[in-house]
């Protein structure tokens, strides 16, 4: 009984997460139709080079478009699975573990979060480490896009 | 009839459940389209005109022994969203209803108009029948072609243009002024030996008794809030102060009844008789957070600087809670967005770099960019909104006719709109604290005001008494707060002072806002010792002030100019034992604060022994009236984070008080 509890549990907050993700991107999705620039966000406040934290799909995403926009730099990933991913994958940007953050946070101004769900447990740990840096969980960028619209 | 609000058998917390539950809506909607086919179709439709004539043929008509008919139909569930604003009450005492009527029906609002007025015609005479032989009978036959004729048949015209506004879906239905309203009727009465003083008091306060009934129905956000806002009092042109017998009688009757509602909005001025002021404080001290005082000095030339012309400005009441509005001729829904400070300091500390927050400047800067973020939101939502027509408020509108246009059409003579804000004292004292404390005894740096705040003072509790309590702090009457909190203010109408809406309305918005609690549980904690999901500051208080003169010079020096008039209320706690060993004393308090120029003010006479036994034994204070943020409520029916911000409050105040 326990177990199947448990597993009702896992694949209910797989559920939500995915939910989560899917109204995230297709929120993007309509701003993009729109002709707005999510990203710019981060001009607005004066950040120029962006740590990605998430290397998943949605993070992977962020960083192109990130990347095309001249005037940002996507600098780096963080991501729990780096050691996998610089393994198996050939991936655009360096993918480092977020053991590794306090290593590199000269290089950028401002990470922005693609795991939505897990944002408040990613973002107290990162100002733990380093509280002058912005932590921007997807959905805020997604959010100012709308109030641009 | 009315069976699934049967409120004989229900309590009103009960019903206020009920009237908010999906699944309500659905029995009673089922029950109205077996009693009234077509009602519901037509409101899907958005067709008002059909919904309103199907209603005056059908509904259930409720005649008891009360000197007045008043009655709803809750069966009939009408949707139109217009809310907050005060009717013409006075279209139907100078006429008769078929004086209205539009001799040529040549345009789409001139139909809907006289369908409307038929309809209204058709259930007047409805009623007359059902009240035959009766005085009340009589009253209704005369409504559809001739002027009142004496104080009662007035007061009866007045009650049922508000049952109609009610019944048809639109909320917190103001009562404008009353006295002025009245007058000439009560005058002639009394004049011509019809009525005595004593006679028209009983005819008056029975009708505020029974506009008391159905609080769970006529409830918004929460049970009490109603908004049956009465205007009492106020200057005439040449400045002098204007009230009569009725101003007193209002006053005398609201402090007898103890009900939260109808509450009244006392107009004053420098020249205020010592007797009214008398009897406004006799009325506070019953406890019924009534009446709240609005000062016409700052108000009148406020409003006239805004463009509304000088008959209207020296005509104005408020709606619901606090909100200036100019009764019987504007449409302004004066509560329509509510900006955050607090939101926009956390969203400052969360998404800006903290290298490029290297002075307070840049500090300061930075927060007035979110604050436009908020308000460019908050604006951008208003601009989408739409609202359902209700004819009865065109008829019940002045200019509405003459314009030949629906008041969701720009029908009336002002059609601004209104915002609050929220949480201006907690955004002051953090950015006085961070002025202080990190740019110049150096004791944080910017980074930690941010871990702080973003982590809830997780290992730095002892912050949290020593962020709160600071000598320079939102309340003083220090020229570096008040020029702090005056920037703030008048950047928020440099940006909202270019927004138009559909219609041409402007905005305007004010200090005083509903919403210090609704809006807190998901904003992170502030730098003036604020936890995350604690309650914002209310109003224009200060929990920690050691007296009320800091406060009401402190408020007199906000700058109330352009669009900055909707709702500015000091809130004073005060012990009942105050008022009753210093009466002469607080009196005085209260001239002075008119005199220097307050905007407005209000208070809540309790002490928090009284609070805390009431939260503990609900059933031995079951009358306890409390103010909340406009409205009163009884204590024992509010939510419990109302309860146990009242019980702090009150306990911070009696710290000083006596």
């Amino acid at each position: 009984m326990e177990d199947y509890k448990s597993e009702y549990e896992k694949e209910h907050t797989l559920r939500l997460r995915n939910s989560k993700i899917i109204d995230c991107m297709a929120r993007w999705i309509s701003l993009k139709q729109n002709n707005i620039n999510v990203m710019d966000f981060f001009l607005e406040r004066n950040c120029r080079r962006i740590a990605i934290y998430g290397a998943s799909r949605l993070g992977r995403l962020a960083y192109d478009e990130i990347i095309s926009s001249s005037q940002l730099e996507p600098v780096c990933f963080f991501d729990q699975n780096a050691e996998k991913i610089n393994r198996y994958m050939d991936f655009k940007a360096s993918v480092y573990d977020p053991s590794q953050y306090m290593d590199h946070v000269k290089e950028f101004d401002a990470v922005l979060v693609t795991p939505i769900f897990f944002f408040d447990r990613i973002e107290a740990e990162l100002l733990r480490k380093k509280p002058e840096i912005p932590i921007i969980s997807f959905e805020t960028i997604i959010f100012y896009g709308e109030q641009k619209a | 009839m009315n069976e699934v609000f049967d409120e004989k058998k229900l309590t009103n917390a009960k019903l206020f459940e009920m009237k908010h539950d999906q699944d309500v809506f659905v029995l009673v909607d089922k029950r109205c389209e077996d009693k009234c086919p077509g009602f519901i179709d037509a409101r899907n439709r958005g067709d008002f005109e059909t919904q309103f004539a199907l209603f005056t043929e059908l509904c259930h008509i409720t005649i008891d022994n009360a000197s007045f008919v008043y009655f709803f139909d809750f069966d009939f569930r009408f949707l139109t969203g217009i809310n907050n604003i005060t009717p013409a009450y006075d279209i139907i005492l100078r006429q008769g209803l078929s004086d209205l009527i539009y001799e040529k029906e040549d345009t789409v609002f001139k139909k809907r108009y006289n369908v409307t007025i038929r309809s209204i015609m058709a259930l007047a005479e409805r009623i007359a029948k059902e009240a035959e032989h009766t005085e009340k009978g009589t009253f209704f036959q005369k409504m559809v072609s001739e002027p009142a004729a004496s104080f009662r048949e007035a007061v009866q015209r007045i009650l049922f243009v508000n049952q109609l506004i009610w019944q048809t879906g639109s909320g917190l239905v103001g009562l404008g002024r009353l006295d002025r309203l009245l007058d000439d009727y009560y005058r002639e009465d009394i004049r011509a030996g019809r009525l005595d003083r004593q006679g028209a008091k009983d005819l008056l306060k029975e009708a505020i008794l029974i506009l008391h009934r159905h609080v769970w129905y006529k409830s918004g956000t929460l049970l009490g809030d109603i908004g049956q806002a009465i205007t009492v009092g106020g200057s005439g042109y040449d400045g002098q102060y204007e009230s009569n017998d009725l101003t007193e009688m209002i006053l005398e009757i609201v402090g007898e009844c103890s009900i939260t509602d109808p509450k009244i909005i006392l107009r004053v001025n420098t020249h205020i008789p010592g007797k009214i002021l008398e009897k406004a404080v006799s009325c506070m001290a019953t406890g019924v957070g009534s009446p709240l005082l609005a000062n016409d000095d700052v108000i009148i030339p406020t409003l006239m600087d805004f463009g509304i012309s000088k008959e209207d400005a020296y005509d104005y009441c408020t709606s619901a809670c606090w909100e200036t509005l100019i009764g019987g001729k504007s449409s302004s829904m004066n509560n329509q967005a509510s900006v955050s400070f607090v939101k926009a300091f956390n969203s400052m500390l969360a998404e800006e770099l903290i290298y490029n927050l290297k002075s307070f400047e840049d500090v300061k800067r930075r927060f007035f960019f979110h604050i436009k973020n908020e308000v460019d939101w908050a604006l951008a939502n208003l601009r989408k909104q739409k609202y359902r027509r209700n004819t009865v408020y065109s008829v019940f509108l002045h200019n509405c006719r003459e314009r030949k246009k629906d008041i969701v059409d720009g029908g009336a003579a002002y059609h601004n709109i209104g915002i609050t804000t929220v949480g201006l004292a907690n955004a002051v004292n953090s950015l006085l604290n961070i002025k202080s404390l990190v740019f110049e005894e150096h004791k944080y740096s910017m980074a930690d005001v941010k871990l702080i705040c973003l982590m809830d003072y997780q290992e730095k509790e002892e912050a949290v008494d020593q962020l709160k309590n600071r000598r320079q702090r939102y309340g003083v009457d220090e020229p570096e707060v008040i020029d702090l909190v005056n920037e703030i203010l008048r950047y928020v109408t440099e940006v909202t002072k270019n927004f138009r809406t559909d219609i041409g309305g402007r905005v305007k918005f004010g200090v005083s806002s509903p919403n210090y609690i609704r809006l807190a549980p998901n904003e992170k904690a502030t730098f003036d010792g604020r936890r995350r999901g604690e309650p914002m500051a209310v109003h224009i208080s200060d929990n920690y002030a050691r007296g009320y003169t800091q406060l009401l010079n402190f408020g007199a020096a906000l700058d109330y100019g352009d669009n900055r008039f909707n709702g500015n209320v000091i809130d004073l706690m005060v012990n009942p034992s105050f008022i009753e060993n210093h009466n002469e004393k607080f009196i005085q308090l209260l001239e002075t604060g008119i005199k220097i120029g307050i905007f407005e003010l209000q208070t809540n006479v309790v002490k928090s022994e009284t609070l805390i036994d009431a939260k503990a034994h609900p059933e031995k204070h079951w009358g306890l009236i409390v103010r909340v943020w406009g409205f009163s409520a009884l204590y024992v029916e509010l939510p419990e984070s109302y309860q146990d911000l009242l019980i702090e409050r009150a306990r911070q105040n009696e710290r000083w008080a006596v």
